[in-house]
This record gives C-alpha cells, sequence and structure tokens, in this order.
C-alpha cells in the first residue's frame, strides 16, 4: 500500500521533474552558445613600401582587390577588383592570385599556385608594392627593440624635465607610424572605439570599450575590458588582472601599436 | 562630475557573464532526465526487458564515456553541442524503445555509428587542405550512391528511397545530404577564382532529380532549400538565385499540372479535420493527441498516438508532446534554432569561409527538414513524410544528424585546441 | 571574407521565419487546443466515434442525467427523463451539435491548456456540468406533448435559466432506434427545435403587429375596426377571419384574434414601420444561449403588397420565428420590456447577479400595455382555472401550413413577481391553439407551480 502511494508519487513528480530538466539543460546549453564570444587577433600586416601605413589581416581569409566587398581594399590602378587572397593555414601565412590581370609577385617573382609568405617578404599586387609583416616574429624583434628605444626616451626627457613655463608633462599613448599622441587625461580612461571612451582610439580592431588605463599610488596600469581582439603590453596579452605600464613599454590595443610614455610634454592649457 | 563618475563605473561591471553550470553538472543533469525518462519504460512493461535495459545502459555509458575523454584527452572546453545532441538522441531512443522494445538495439547502434561519424567528421573537417582535396571524390561518390539507389531501390512508404543491406536498410538520400554541403563549402580563394556556380548548380541538380525520381519530394525540398541557402553564400548573386526559383516554382506547377495526382496527396492541407479519416488521418491524431497531453504529458508510455502508423518516425514529435509534454515538445523544437543561432555566430567568426558555408548550411537543413517535420505534422505546412533530426527511428538520419552538428562544431576554434593555442598568448 | 560571413545573416532569415512558426503552433494550441483534444479522434475520450469517457451532467435538482463510468456513457436510469432530456445532454455520436455533449466538450474531459486531458486519464473523472432545466418537469412537458412533434420552453424571465427543455420527436439513447433515417416519425430529430427550429408563428405574431400598432398608430386604443369575416384589400383578394366580429375595438381584437383587424393595422402601418418594429423586438437576429447561437426569426417584406402585408401581419406569409425567440418576447412583455437572455449550463458568469446585461426588445410602456391585454385575453378566453394562482397572461396561434395540419402555438407568462415565469408550447402540426397548446402549457406550468 504505502508502496503503491510512492510509486503514485513518483509518477506525478516525474512529469514535472521532466519538463523542468529538460527547461535547465536547454537553457543552460543555450546560454553557454549564445553568449560565448569570440576573438579573433590581427595575424599579420601588410605595409604599404613608401607610406609605411600598416593594414591589419584581421581574418584568417583575406580577400584583397580593388572591391569594396574585399578585405583589404587596395585603390591602385592597376589591381583587379578581387585579385589575390591572403590566407592563414596550417603550414603558416599563404598567398594566392586569384586570376588577377597584373598578377602577384612575391620577392620580385609572379607566382601561379599560393605560395608561402614569411616575415619580411615583398608582395606586389600588380604595381602595388608592400611588404609582409608577420606579428608573431614582429613581436619578437619588437621586445628586442624595446629596450634601446627606452634607454634613448630616458635620455632624450631629462634636459626637459624641469624648468619649461606653460609646459606640463602627461602620460600618453603614442601611435608612431601615424605619427599621434593620445594624453591620458584622467586617472582612470576607459580607451576604446565608442565615442563614450575618454581615449577614443579609431582602429578597426579596436573594441568599442577595449581596455582601462588608470593609476593606482604612483605607478599606471592597464586592464583588459574583455576586448574581441585582445590587449597586449610588450607582446604579451593581458589576459586576467592588470598589468604594470612603463615608461616605452609597447601596447597593443587589437593590433593597433602604441608607445607609453610617461612624461609627454603638452603646452599647459 | 556625477556623470563622469558614473562613467568610471561602467566598465567595472564583467562583461561576460559567468555561467551557473560548469560541464560536469550539465552532463549530470542531462542522465538525471534521461534516467527518469527510461524509469517508466523499463518497469511499465509486464517483464523487464533485459536488452532495453542494456541498451539504456549503454547509452548512459556512451556519453559518459566521451564527455570525460572528450574534456580530459581531447581538451575540449565547449561541449554545449554534444550535450544537446545526446539529450536529443536520448529522447528518441526512448522513445523508440518505449514503442518497439525490439528497434532499442538498432537505434543505439546508429547512434553509436552517429558519433563516430561525428568525431571523424571532425578530424577531417580540421584542416581545409583534407576538405579541398576531398570535394571531387565525395561529390562522385554521393551522386554515384544515389544512381545506385536508383537502380536497386526498395519501395518503403510509397518512396523508393532505401536500399537493403542483410538486415539493414539504409537510406542514401540522408548520407548525401552530409555529401552536399561538403561539396558545397569551399575557401575563399576557391570562391574568388571562381565566380560561376554552374559546376556547383550541376551537382545539386543531380541530386534532386534523382530524389524526384526517387518520389522523394520532402527530402527533394530540403536539399533544394540547402542548396538555396549555399548558393547565397558563396556568391552573393541575389539575381540569379531568384531565377533558380522561380524555375524551381514553374517546375512544380508544370508537376502539378501534368501529374494531378501528385497535389491530390495534398488537398487535406489545412482541412484535415474535414479529411479526418483519410488525408488528415495524421494529422489530427497529432494534433488531438498533442493537445491532450498539456505542458507535462500523460506519462511515457500512456500515450495512444504511439499506436498510430509511422509513430516513430514521422510522428515522433506528437508522441513527445501527448507522453512528455508540450515543455518538453518544444524545447526540442526550440533547441535547434539557439544552435542555428549558434551556428550564426560561428559562421561570422570562422577561420575559413569552408565553415561558414558549412555551419550555415547545415543549421539551415535542419531548421528546413525540422519545419516539414513539425509543422507538416501539425498542418501549418502540407505533410511530406521527414524525419526529425536526432529523435525519429532510423539509423542513417541519426547519423546524418550527428554528422551536420559536426560541421557546426567544426566551425568553432575551440574545437581544435593546437589551432586555438596559436591565436592564444605565448 | 568579411563579405560572405555577412551573407550568413541569410540564416536569420530562417531561423525567424522557423520562430515565427514555433509561435504559430504555439498560440493555436493554445487557442484551439481545447478543440483539438476533445475531437472525436481523440482514442482518449472517444471509442468508435462515440465519447466514453467525461464527467458528468447534472439538473438542477442534482439528478444524473449522464455519466461516464468503466468506459461507458451512462444515462439517467429514467427512460422518460432520457427521452425528455436528450436534446439539452445530447448523444454520444455529436449528432445533436447543440447539445452538451457537444458544446462542454472541454468541461466534460476536463481539458486546460496546462494539464491537457490528464485528469481525466488519472482520475477518470472529468469536471462536472450542470445544468438549469428541472429534468422531471421535462418529462412531464414531453409526456403533455404526447407523441407531437413540437417543442416546450420556459425559464425564468428575470434571471434568464431554462427550467424546462423539450424538443419532439425525440428517442431514447440507450436504445437507438434503427430506422431513424428512413422513418417520417423522426424527421430532423437531431434538431433541438427549441433552439434552432424556425416555424410559421400564426396568430400568436398579433402580439408583433399590436406592439407596431400601439407605438405607431396615435389613439388606437379607441379605435374601432370592422369584421366582415374577411378583409379585401385594395388590389383584390381578401384575409379570412376565423368569425365575423361586427364592429370590434383595439382591445378585443387580440383577445379574439379578429384577423380582418390586424390585416387592417397591418397595411395601415405599412411595410416599412411592420419590419422596423420586428427587427427591434429581435427578427434577424440570433441570441447566444449558453454557447448555441438559437437560429434567426424571419420577417421579410421585401416586395410585398397589401394582401402580403395583411397575411404578414397575423403571422402568415413568409413569416418564420423561433421558439426560444417567442418565449423571450413573452418575457419581455412580462417584464417591462427587456430579459436576460436564456441559458441552460450553469457557468460563473450567471453565478455573479447582475453581470448579465438584458436584452430590451419592447419598450417599457407599451410592454404594460400589452401585458394587460394579454392578461385579458387568458381571463376571457381560457380562464384562470388553467393557470391557477399564476395571474397568467398569453396568446394562442393557429399557424397555417400549406398541405399540412396547422401547427399549434401559446406563448404566455405568470404575471405573479414571485412566480417570474414564461412559456411557449409549440405542436407541429398538433391543431388549434387553444385546444392542444393551451392543454399542454397548463399542464406544464401546474407542474412548475407544484414543484416550488
Amino acid at each position: 500500500m504505502e508502496l503503491d502511494a510512492i510509486y503514485d508519487f513518483a509518477v506525478e513528480a516525474s512529469r514535472y521533474l521532466l519538463a523542468g530538466l529538460a527547461l535547465l539543460i536547454i537553457g543552460s546549453c543555450v546560454f553557454s552558445l549564445v553568449t560565448r564570444r569570440f576573438g579573433t587577433r590581427v595575424g599579420s600586416y601588410l605595409v604599404e613600401a613608401k607610406t609605411k601605413k600598416r593594414i591589419p589581416l584581421t581574418r584568417w581569409e583575406n580577400s584583397i582587390g580593388r572591391s569594396t566587398t574585399c578585405d583589404v581594399i587596395l585603390t591602385t590602378a592597376t589591381v583587379s577588383r578581387f585579385h589575390a587572397v591572403i590566407s592563414k593555414r596550417r603550414t603558416g601565412w599563404v598567398v594566392a592570385d586569384t586570376n588577377s590581370r597584373t598578377g602577384v609577385f612575391v620577392n620580385g617573382e609572379q607566382i601561379d599556385k599560393p605560395v608561402q609568405l614569411s616575415h619580411g617578404d615583398k608582395v606586389s599586387f600588380g604595381t602595388a608594392m608592400y611588404e609582409f609583416f608577420d606579428v608573431d616574429v614582429d613581436d619578437l624583434e619588437r621586445e628586442k627593440e624595446k629596450e634601446r628605444r627606452k634607454q634613448a626616451r630616458v635620455a632624450a626627457r631629462v634636459p626637459v624635465r624641469t624648468g619649461n613655463e606653460g609646459v606640463e608633462f602627461m602620460p600618453a599613448l603614442i601611435d608612431e607610424a601615424a605619427e599621434k599622441a593620445y594624453v591620458i587625461g584622467c586617472e582612470n580612461c576607459v580607451v576604446g572605439r565608442s565615442p563614450d571612451c575618454d581615449i577614443r582610439l579609431k582602429y578597426q580592431t579596436v573594441s568599442s570599450e577595449h581596455a582601462k588605463v588608470f593609476k593606482l599610488g604612483s605607478g599606471w596600469f592597464v586592464e583588459d575590458l574583455g576586448s574581441a581582439n585582445g590587449t597586449k603590453v610588450n607582446a604579451r596579452f593581458v589576459t586576467t588582472g592588470r598589468r604594470r605600464l612603463r615608461d616605452g613599454d609597447i601596447l597593443s590595443f587589437g593590433g593597433a601599436i602604441f608607445v607609453f610614455n610617461e612624461h609627454y610634454k603638452v603646452r599647459k592649457k | 562630475m556625477a556623470e563622469k563618475n558614473e562613467k568610471k563605473q561602467k566598465p567595472k561591471k564583467p562583461k561576460k557573464p559567468k555561467h551557473p553550470f560548469n560541464w560536469l553538472s550539465m552532463l549530470l543533469f542531462a542522465t538525471m532526465f534521461q534516467l527518469i525518462s527510461m524509469m517508466p519504460v523499463i518497469f511499465l512493461s509486464e517483464e523487464i526487458n533485459i536488452e532495453v535495459v542494456g541498451v539504456f545502459g549503454g547509452f548512459i555509458l556512451t556519453e559518459w564515456l566521451y564527455f570525460v575523454c572528450a574534456r580530459w584527452f581531447a581538451k575540449q572546453r565547449a561541449t554545449e553541442l554534444e550535450i544537446i545532441a545526446f539529450t536529443l538522441s536520448g529522447i528518441g531512443l526512448v522513445t523508440v524503445a518505449s514503442v518497439y522494445p525490439n528497434y532499442a538495439l538498432k537505434q543505439f547502434i546508429a547512434i553509436l555509428i552517429g558519433l563516430a561519424a561525428f568525431i571523424v567528421l571532425l578530424a577531417i573537417m580540421r584542416n581545409v587542405e583534407v576538405i579541398s582535396a576531398l570535394r571531387i571524390p565525395v561529390a562522385v561518390a554521393a551522386v554515384g550512391l544515389l544512381c545506385v539507389n536508383l537502380v536497386m531501390a526498395e519501395t518503403i512508404n510509397g518512396a523508393l528511397n532505401w536500399i537493403s543491406l542483410g538486415s539493414f536498410s539504409i537510406q542514401p538520400s540522408e548520407l548525401v545530404k552530409v555529401a552536399f554541403i561538403f561539396v558545397g563549402a569551399a575557401t575563399l580563394e576557391k570562391l574568388q577564382s571562381t565566380h560561376s556556380l554552374t559546376r556547383y548548380l550541376i551537382f545539386s541538380l543531380g541530386c534532386v532529380g534523382a530524389l524526384f525520381l526517387m518520389r522523394d519530394f520532402g527530402t527533394a525540398l530540403i536539399f533544394f532549400a540547402t542548396f538555396l541557402v549555399i548558393a547565397f553564400m558563396r556568391s552573393g548573386d541575389i539575381k540569379t538565385i531568384g531565377l533558380i526559383s522561380v524555375a524551381a516554382v514553374l517546375g512544380a506547377g508544370l508537376i502539378i499540372y501534368f501529374k494531378p495526382y501528385v497535389a491530390s496527396r495534398f488537398e487535406a492541407y489545412r482541412h484535415v479535420w474535414e479529411y479526418a479519416n483519410d488525408g488528415g488521418f495524421q494529422q489530427t491524431r497529432v494534433l488531438s493527441y498533442s493537445a491532450s497531453g498539456g505542458f507535462f504529458g500523460l506519462g511515457i508510455g500512456e500515450g495512444r498516438l504511439r499506436h498510430i502508423f509511422a509513430s516513430t518516425t514521422d510522428l515522433i514529435f506528437g508522441v513527445i508532446c501527448e507522453e512528455w509534454g508540450l515543455v518538453v515538445g518544444f524545447c526540442v523544437i526550440l533547441c535547434f534554432a539557439f544552435v542555428a543561432v549558434y551556428a550564426l555566430r560561428l559562421a561570422r567568426h570562422a577561420r575559413s569561409t569552408v565553415y561558414s558555408i558549412a555551419a550555415v548550411a547545415s543549421a539551415a537543413l535542419l531548421l528546413v527538414q525540422l519545419s516539414l517535420n513539425v509543422f507538416g505534422i501539425t498542418d501549418l505546412l502540407p505533410l511530406t513524410g521527414v524525419t526529425l533530426p536526432f529523435i525519429s527511428r532510423g539509423g542513417t538520419s541519426m547519423i546524418c544528424s550527428w554528422a551536420l552538428f559536426a560541421f557546426i562544431k567544426s566551425a568553432d576554434i575551440k574545437t581544435y585546441p593546437i589551432l586555438e593555442k596559436q591565436m592564444e598568448d605565448k | 571574407m568579411n563579405t560572405v560571413t555577412k551573407r550568413a545573416y541569410v540564416l536569420l532569415a530562417i531561423i525567424i521565419a522557423f520562430i515565427a512558426g514555433v509561435a504559430l503552433l504555439g498560440v493555436s494550441f493554445a487557442t484551439e487546443g481545447g478543440k483539438w483534444a476533445t475531437s472525436r479522434v481523440n482514442g482518449h475520450l472517444y471509442s468508435g466515434g462515440e465519447i466514453k469517457s467525461a464527467g458528468k451532467i447534472l439538473d438542477r435538482n442534482g439528478v444524473v442525467l449522464a455519466q461516464s463510468k468503466d468506459g461507458e456513457r451512462i444515462y439517467n436510469s429514467d427512460k422518460n427523463i432520457r427521452k425528455a432530456t436528450l436534446h439539452t445532454v445530447g448523444d454520444t455520436y455529436g449528432f445533436i451539435a447543440t447539445g452538451v455533449h457537444s458544446i462542454c466538450r472541454d468541461e466534460l474531459t476536463g481539458y486546460s491548456f496546462v494539464d491537457g486531458i490528464y485528469t481525466l486519464i488519472n482520475t477518470g473523472e472529468g469536471s462536472n456540468v450542470e445544468l438549469t432545466i428541472d429534468a422531471k418537469l421535462c418529462a412531464k412537458a414531453y409526456d403533455a406533448l404526447d407523441g407531437k412533434k413540437g417543442a416546450v420552453g420556459v425559464y425564468n424571465y428575470k434571471t434568464g435559466e431554462i427550467v424546462c427543455m423539450v424538443s419532439a420527436p425525440s428517442y431514447d439513447p440507450e436504445n437507438k432506434p434503427e430506422n431513424m433515417d428512413s422513418d417520417d416519425k423522426y424527421e430532423a430529430v437531431y434538431m433541438n427545435r427549441l433552439l434552432s427550429g424556425l416555424f410559421t408563428p400564426g396568430s400568436t405574431f398579433k402580439t408583433v403587429t399590436t406592439i407596431a400598432a400601439i407605438e405607431n398608430i396615435p389613439d388606437i386604443q379607441n379605435r374601432e375596426f370592422e369584421c366582415k369575416g374577411a378583409l379585401a384589400t385594395a388590389q383584390g383578394g381578401e384575409i379570412i377571419c376565423n368569425n365575423t366580429h361586427g364592429k370590434i375595438s383595439f382591445g378585443t381584437a387580440l383577445t379574439k384574434s379578429c384577423n380582418s383587424a390586424y390585416a387592417e393595422m397591418g397595411i395601415q402601418l405599412g411595410a416599412g414601420v411592420l419590419e422596423k418594429t420586428a427587427s427591434s423586438m429581435g427578427f434577424g437576429k440570433s441570441f447566444n444561449v449558453s454557447g448555441v447561437n438559437t437560429a434567426k426569426s424571419r420577417f421579410d417584406l421585401e416586395g410585398a403588397v397589401d394582401i402580403d402585408i395583411g397575411w404578414a401581419a397575423i403571422g402568415q406569409y413568409t413569416t418564420l420565428v423561433n421558439p426560444l425567440h417567442l418565449l423571450m418576447i413573452a418575457g419581455c412583455i412580462a417584464s417591462d420590456g427587456s430579459t436576460p437572455v436564456p441559458y441552460f449550463i450553469e457557468d460563473d458568469l450567471h453565478s455573479v447577479v447582475g453581470s448579465i446585461k438584458s436584452e430590451r426588445l419592447i419598450q417599457q410602456a407599451t410592454a404594460s400595455q400589452v401585458k394587460t391585454m394579454m392578461r385579458n385575453n387568458v381571463i376571457n378566453n381560457y380562464g384562470d382555472s388553467k393557470f391557477p394562482g399564476m395571474s397568467f397572461g398569453g396568446k394562442t396561434g393557429t399557424a397555417q401550413v400549406a398541405g399540412e395540419g396547422s401547427h399549434a402555438w401559446f406563448m404566455g407568462f405568470s404575471t405573479d413577481e414571485s412566480f417570474p415565469y414564461a412559456i411557449v408550447v409549440l405542436a407541429e402540426n398538433g391543431g388549434g391553439g387553444s385546444d392542444v397548446a393551451v392543454p399542454i402549457a397548463s399542464k406544464v406550468m401546474k407542474e412548475l407551480k407544484n414543484s416550488l
């Protein structure tokens, strides 16, 4: 008799349990599937031979051509509308000519089948000349150069330290390629592409709220705000927590490269 | 000033919400769900069927084995898709075992083969070079398989889409679905050097044509819809695709004009209650019994839809609604929609257009097939007789479902920890 | 690659279409699930098209009219009650579409969107349905019809409760006769004549003409008519009266049911005024009686000449009336021109006093004048002995039907405030109203009076 009652209760309870568990399983799977965030990073650059302008390659497969639907849009007249594809494969970066009229040249030789690219290779699309930069290799070189630059900077800074009327020293992010400086005007600055940010960086690979640069005690720190492409200090990702910034550090916001200058000279207002 | 402070506060909020459950607790929930659903099947029959108990045990063991291996040895960090696949397969297995205990073992074997296909496809899909190399052989094999099917077809339930192999019969059209997407996916390099759709169009026409000859209109429709999605993904050429669609509608019109019996198959559509004992027989039963179940169902084994023909294949959604309840029924169909959302997001961030196209086409195929099944038996669409992915009885359909999930999962970089490492900090 | 991955949004269109379909399916289950679950194809409830499992149907005194036992549907044990209440309860196959078995399937099976029919399957019981009818009174009324086809309806004109609803012919659902389709005796046996029938009203329609005259002809109460046994119209043709009444006043014209006087009134009022009055009194309108829409009474004088108008004014020509509508008119006359729409299934709406709006069919002043005239009619013609202690008012009708016997009609009401009931009796091809219909009404009303 008692067994029957327990059985009935179990049957009744299992009806609701089944539905509840189904909702729970589907709900939690959906939660993680839909809140999943995807990060892609800049794998490499094309550097324009004359202007030294950096064009980031943000995908594993990048179409290059004159058409506005390409990932990398080249405006040179000799470039075909869909000229070439640079893709990341198991073996590394590969460039392929996609039936262009004027051809693709790697280190001066025209290619007829996909060719492996190495750091520093000269790539031409028609008459448009570029240098290929592999970030992984590039990062190492930068690190070596860091020390040198830092010392030079410290040396340059000393004489102008005091006694200058109408001048003050502020921490700043310097984009050396574009010769542009972003002064860090507050002690807790949000860096990102959104106009609400304290420091607005209009770079394609920078997230809308990318990172935070802030002063803690006497030192400056950077912290990633969950950006898509990540923040690096001296070629190392800032994954969790904050990272101390020192004068001359190389900061990368998803591939946009800056030098941190703690004592940038600005005119007093 | 206050405004400025507010701005400072904002970024402090954690951007990524922390998931309330880890994979192990999710796996535990899934197992609990399966155990609860298996209990009535085991104990309600007059004597305990050892084979069914063994199959259920084997299923849960397989599930745990897979997840432990995937997590600890293959370093998988995103296994939600498999949780969904196992949960759905489990619902199907329990339903099939409760209606036809003799089919339980076959269904379990089908799940095992499906899982194997899933793992193998994931390995193949790791490198674009392998996919490119396999494309032509797969296309040839698919067309060949359909031709063999046409020659030595066996008519089951009015469609000529079965091949018998000993005690098993396979449905080549299900396997060709996988091949169809595999062949359709292409790298950006390939897309950019060959702008025309011609070769793929010919391949697709061959497949759809063969299915038409087999009178498997439901599957032909699924293929056609998938073809449109793949063609759009590849070319973005709305004009051509519009033209093809118009041609297809005209063709369908011609068929109906010359072969009126095709249209007569659909005469009960939207009038099923007037044809409750002939053309609308299945739909009216599905509607009536599904509504009888309410939110929480009448209990597994307590339904009556199970006695209707095709209750474990085409009509299985109705059986689930009646016995497991509308909540479970709607969870089942909605989770495909969420998988599709996931596939869409993956496709946006995939590492090659191959994966974008494969993920989107797989999700589209699953949704179209699901719609034809669920909306067909509930009279929102004409009844065409296709299966419910993962759940319906049938081995080839199960393998195809797992393979399609493999296409979606392969678009996720987290599936391949080695590749993912390249993107991380060294 | 961005361009290609952007095309993935085509999937979003498919997802949205799919979700819309799922939503539509969900809404369909919510709105039509009850209809689907309780349909005849559901093997849980029906077997061979016959309802098996459902809740009880009870009359106002708790008498069980139908219930399920061991997978069988069982009716009341009294054969007369079974026959008399068949059209209200309904058969098990659903042939009687206006029966409780058909219209209350949701309630009987205990269906709810959330639980489906789980309660019924699990406990073997659905919800019970309580009716306002009195089974014994119905049996009495069915007896009084004495094998004639027709209908009897009695309701409380203050509250709208129908206490008696009988339609004949009927049959015993436990011993269903075999030759019903071919036998004339069972003509339209599945129709509830009270709710769905339409019949020529004959002289009962004179109440409508009277109301039109009071409202439209000045000084009508002092008007005198001349009856020569027939009324000749201007275009030729004449309307025969049942007698030669000579000089006759407006008040006596109703008591004597003088066709000449009423035809003259009708022609004087004209087609437009008659149609307007009829339509304001509910002709051409359907009433929702516990979910059953009554048949629409018909009064149409389009293209009618004087002689047609004359015939129409005395309830002939193409005029057709629904018995329940006539019952409502009787109720309106008794209660200052308005009455709640009758009902026979107890529900939440009717259990709250004042929640039901009355239907006004007649102006208040007119209603009290007609009430007095009809009260006089009973005193003078049939005598209060037929309706003892009820201060009854009423009007008979003998409607001529081409090629068949006349329909006998009686509509009446008690003017006693403490006994607010109205009745309509129809005996198809039964003969004269006062000979056939009045005795039936008398029996039913006496039984009702005694039972209270």
